[in-house]
């Protein structure tokens, strides 16, 4: 175990875990580049490269840009990738009150003991965990999505009302384009574009960076200073970390379990690792205030889901996700079989990958550290400067995903109706979720009818999904009978 | 207010124009970069088979490529840009071929079999029907008995609705007299591969890369001979079900591609599938080595879409228009 | 009460929505199963329109009658994901004219993004859009309007090597 933490100290290696990692940190942080785009881009370098410097590569780019989306989710409220949009509920309001940089610090902490606790267990239970996920099918995905998005409505503050039907609005937009189960094409009114679905990760860029230059427009007079200290980066103190130290081994253990199960993924995981902590964690009333506890669930789970993610894709050479789908692809390619037998095979290649992933989140906090006071000084820019800059960060964003005006007409259209949606504050975060887990939602519900031959209750019928129900309505109850107590009688 | 809105405006054109006119001008850019535009997302074979042929066509063209994924409606949507792309030899496409042969029976589109010319394939891989280890079928007629006595209760998957594994199963149960249930999974081979191991469905057609890595087993392979790297497996015709296909991936270009650039594409794909690096990725997933050149490709293409044309009349799916 | 008649105009536009989109599943278009045999394409959706509705009408309900009493529901807390606006201390008008300004910049920014060079589109409008708002101090406002298109620019087609318009 320890010759192979040796073997991966090597320079190459270590150079490319570096690079790999500082490239996914700043596409993260930039709206609108995903994992996706950071992993297209190393991928040619790979040709050239072995095996593990490859691994190193693209795993540092993978695990940077979920850990990179947090940071401008903290500072502008624009979730740098989907998977950080819990982050910016309390890590937004944490800097606005002159605390950037802590909050910052949290989500570094935060993201280290997620991604660590999620190698430790790729490490250990990999392989009879990644054979025990095999048992969950279509229905118990349909259970979990159903409970990822109850939880988002709950999670939003105001109006539940208004949490589902931004949900839903999501759910719907992701229906546009080819049927999973006829083929048939769906409200695409005969625009080619549209036959393969509304781009979603424009919808996104559009409905949180766009709208904000909007609403900032209308608030332009309001002159609401930003405060210009504790831009620096700061760990936070060993006290509170230790008071929320249930938080992070929750959240890490909740991100885990949730990256093995194929496209729920990680922003899923942070929504429900939030709620949860909402719910049972030490300083739960304070969230959405800018609560660190908030950003520690999100934060601890989404960056736990990279680690869970390679579970089945290591141990049964399937992956959950376009993500660990190119680093299949990429094994395969240089000869390494991904599945069953590679953990028996060739145990040195899987502790090397462990080794890896494990060295990868320390390297990702130091850069961190070292590019906050960059990202923070975004911070300075007088407002109206900044507003165009984020329009042009997001079209070009959105353009870069497929190189289409047509996905930056999305991204404009999105923007305005998550402008009018803000002002009446409809939560985006479940508008979001909605978006992304669409098509798993649709997809499974009607494998599970196909399952049931039809039959609605059948789908929780069965153990794990009906498991999945029960503590989704337990975790609610839970929630508005504590909401009433202290809002006395308002849910 | 108004008309200081007004002059504001004007004032801030006046400082914008001369910028707007220098950079507007040097326009013209160096040699245009051939785009290869894959129907399908990065990572998938496809786009591999796309991502090392082109390493090689980069240097016998002498010019850059740009792959560009352009995923979505079962690959229609790619492959309509292609389509419509200009034929002056600077987009060419490249997938497997459910989107030119298949599909424009079974949707409206804007192009149809006959909107390309068919420049090479450079890789035809086979296909297996596969069960669990522990499944209780050994034949594909053990399948097919059973199947007889209990209508719709065998489900079988595939990658998506109008995929050649999902045709190809449509085509085995007309052949057998038989009604099974089709539940697509998104995942490729290996979301199936998943829903088979999980016992979600009970068989699926698979090309042939995951049998070593997996328990599961191949019944009967689909194409019209025994495979070098399945020698125990029958083929479906000697089984008595006259069904036959294999997933032929092709580099196209737009009708109307001039004949010559059309020669230089052949010529660049076949170096290009002749080089160690992509014999090597064949040998790795499992794909046998094969090639055809233009005129071979052009007239297998049209066999196949006359032979889907068919094969949808009989399974009675109708064009959507 | 301002907010609850907003809700109402919210809840009559997703009701006018879920009726459109209702009838456009009826349409013959939708009427045929195409090859996925017993399962229809408008199944799912007609759910979430019914789901939509449902809860449009909720939402109409509650802007409509619980008008009296009851406080607004959502303390102004700095939410990470709703845009308060405080008190109405600025004219309506000197909100929306700068609405307006961004809306049509962005929008003429949107159409004319992929046609022409990046840097033409880009450097005119982040310029412009800092000037129109009212920024004038150019010392600064020139060298973030062009330096950050630029940037953009060198860091896309250079060091990702993602080709821009």
């Amino acid at each position: 175990m320890f010759d192979s933490l040796a073997l991966v100290t090597s320079p190459d290696i270590l150079l490319a875990m570096v690079g790999g990692t500082l490239l996914g940190v700043v596409v993260g942080a930039i709206p609108g580049l995903g994992s996706i785009l950071g992993l297209s881009i190393v991928l040619p370098f790979t040709f050239g490269l072995g095996t593990l410097p490859s691994m190193a590569l693209l795993l540092g780019v993978y695990a940077g840009s979920v850990y990179g989306g947090s940071i401008s989710a903290i500072l502008i409220n624009m979730p740098g990738t989907p998977q950080s949009a819990a982050t910016s509920l309390d890590g937004y309001p944490m800097a606005r009150r002159g605390q950037a940089g802590l909050a910052i610090g949290w989500a570094s902490v935060a993201s280290l003991v997620g991604g660590t606790f999620s190698a430790f267990v790729l490490m250990t239970v990999a392989s009879p965990l990644a054979h025990f996920s095999l048992q969950l099918g279509p229905p118990e995905f349909f259970a979990l999505t159903l409970m990822a998005l109850v939880c988002v409505a709950a999670v939003s503050r105001g109006s539940m009302v208004k949490g589902l039907l931004a949900g839903l609005i999501g759910l719907f937009v992701a229906v546009v384009g080819g049927d999973p189960i006829t083929g048939d094409l769906r409200f695409d009114y005969g625009i080619l574009e549209l036959s393969g679905g509304v781009n979603r990760i424009a919808v996104l860029i559009g409905v949180f960076a766009l709208s904000e230059v909007f609403v900032q427009a209308v608030q332009l007079h309001d002159t609401a200073e930003y405060p210009n200290t504790g831009l620096g980066f700061r760990l936070p103190a060993w006290g509170p970390l230790a008071a929320r130290w249930k938080t992070f081994v929750k959240s890490s253990a909740i991100g885990t379990f949730i990256g093995i199960l194929p496209g729920t993924g990680a922003t899923a995981a942070s929504f429900v690792s939030y709620i949860e902590a909402k719910r049972a964690g030490r300083f739960r009333e304070k969230f959405g205030t800018g609560e660190p506890e908030g950003i520690v669930a999100s934060e601890a789970a989404n960056n736990a889901v990279t680690g869970g993610a390679l579970v089945p894709s290591l141990a049964l050479g399937i992956p959950g996700d376009a993500v660990t789908a190119l680093i299949v692809s990429l094994l395969v390619i240089k000869d390494v079989q991904p599945g069953p037998f590679l953990f028996t095979e060739n145990p040195q290649f899987v502790y090397s990958v462990y080794w890896i992933f494990f060295l990868t989140n320390f390297i990702m906090v130091v850069f961190g550290a070292l590019l906050t006071p960059v990202f923070t000084r975004i911070l300075k820019i007088p407002t109206e400067l900044l507003m165009g800059a984020i329009t042009i960060f997001a079209f070009v964003g959105t353009y870069s995903l497929s190189g289409s005006a047509f996905e930056v007409v999305t991204c404009l259209v999105a923007g305005i109706v998550g402008f009018l949606l803000r002002i009446n504050r409809f939560p985006l975060s479940a508008l979001a979720i909605g978006l992304i887990l669409g098509p798993l939602v649709e997809e499974s519900l009607r494998q599970s009818l196909i399952v049931t031959d039809g039959s609605f209750p059948a789908i929780f019928l069965r153990p794990y999904s009906g498991l999945i129900l029960v503590f989704t309505v337990l975790l609610i109850l839970a929630l508005n009978l504590k909401g009433r107590d202290r809002r006395g009688g308002k849910g | 207010m108004k008309s200081t809105w007004v002059r504001s405006a004007a004032r801030a054109l006046l400082v914008a124009a001369p910028l707007f006119a220098a950079l507007a001008l040097p326009g013209a850019r160096a040699a245009e970069p051939l785009k290869v535009i894959v129907p399908w997302g990065a990572g998938g074979s496809s786009d591999t088979f796309a991502r090392t042929l082109a390493l090689s066509m980069r240097e016998t063209l002498g010019r850059e490529i740009v792959i560009i994924n352009k995923p979505g409606a079962a690959g229609t949507l790619g492959t309509t840009l292609v389509a419509q792309a200009e034929p002056d030899g600077n987009t060419i496409g490249f997938s497997a071929l459910a989107p030119f042969t298949m599909q424009p029976h079974l949707r409206k589109l804007a192009y149809d079999a006959d909107s390309f010319a068919y420049v090479c394939e450079p890789a035809a891989s086979p296909m297996v029907l596969a069960v669990r280890d522990e499944s209780p079928f050994k034949s594909v007629a053990d399948a097919v008995t059973f199947a007889a006595a209990n209508p719709g209760k065998l489900k079988y998957g595939s990658p998506g609705p109008g995929s050649l594994p999902h045709l190809a199963m449509v085509e085995l149960g007309l052949k057998a007299g038989v009604k099974w249930t089709h539940l697509p999974a998104k995942g490729g081979d290996m979301g199936n591969v998943r829903n088979l191991l999980g016992g979600h469905i009970d068989m699926v057609p698979i090309q042939i890369l995951p049998l070593a890595s997996n328990p599961i087993r191949a019944l009967a392979v689909f194409s019209d001979a025994r495979l070098d790297d399945l020698k125990d497996v029958p083929t479906m015709k000697e089984l008595g079900y006259d069904v036959s296909h294999v997933i032929w991936n092709a580099m196209v270009a737009p009708k109307g591609t001039p004949e010559a650039k059309l020669a230089e594409f052949e010529a660049a794909c076949q170096t290009a599938a002749a080089t160690p690096a992509y014999k090597a990725l064949l040998k790795k997933v499992r794909v046998p080595d094969t090639f055809k050149g233009r005129a071979a490709l052009t007239a297998y293409a049209k066999a196949e879409s006359d032979k889907f044309k068919v094969l949808f009349e009989q399974a009675g799916m109708k064009k959507k228009d | 009460m301002k907010g609850r008649a907003a809700d109402a105009v919210y809840a009559l536009a997703i009701l006018l929505a879920c009726g459109l989109l209702f009838v456009e599943t009826r349409s013959d278009y939708y009427a045929d199963t195409g090859i996925g045999f017993n399962s229809s394409s408008v199944f799912y959706p007609k759910i979430l329109i019914a789901l939509l509705a449902l809860l449009g009408l909720v939402l109409l309900a509650q802007g409509l009658v619980r008008r009296r009493g009851a406080a607004p529901a959502p303390a102004p807390a700095p939410a990470a994901d709703t845009a308060e606006t405080t008190a109405a201390a600025v004219p309506l008008a000197r909100r929306l004219a700068p609405l307006a300004v961004v809306l049509g910049l962005t929008t003429l920014f949107a159409a004319l993004f992929a046609r022409l060079p990046f840097l033409a589109t880009s450097i005119p409008y982040s310029l412009l859009l800092g000037y129109l708002l009212g920024y004038r101090r150019l010392v600064f406002l020139v060298p973030t309007g062009v330096g950050v298109p630029v940037a953009v620019a060198l860091v896309f087609e250079h060091l990702l090597g993602i080709p821009l318009p």
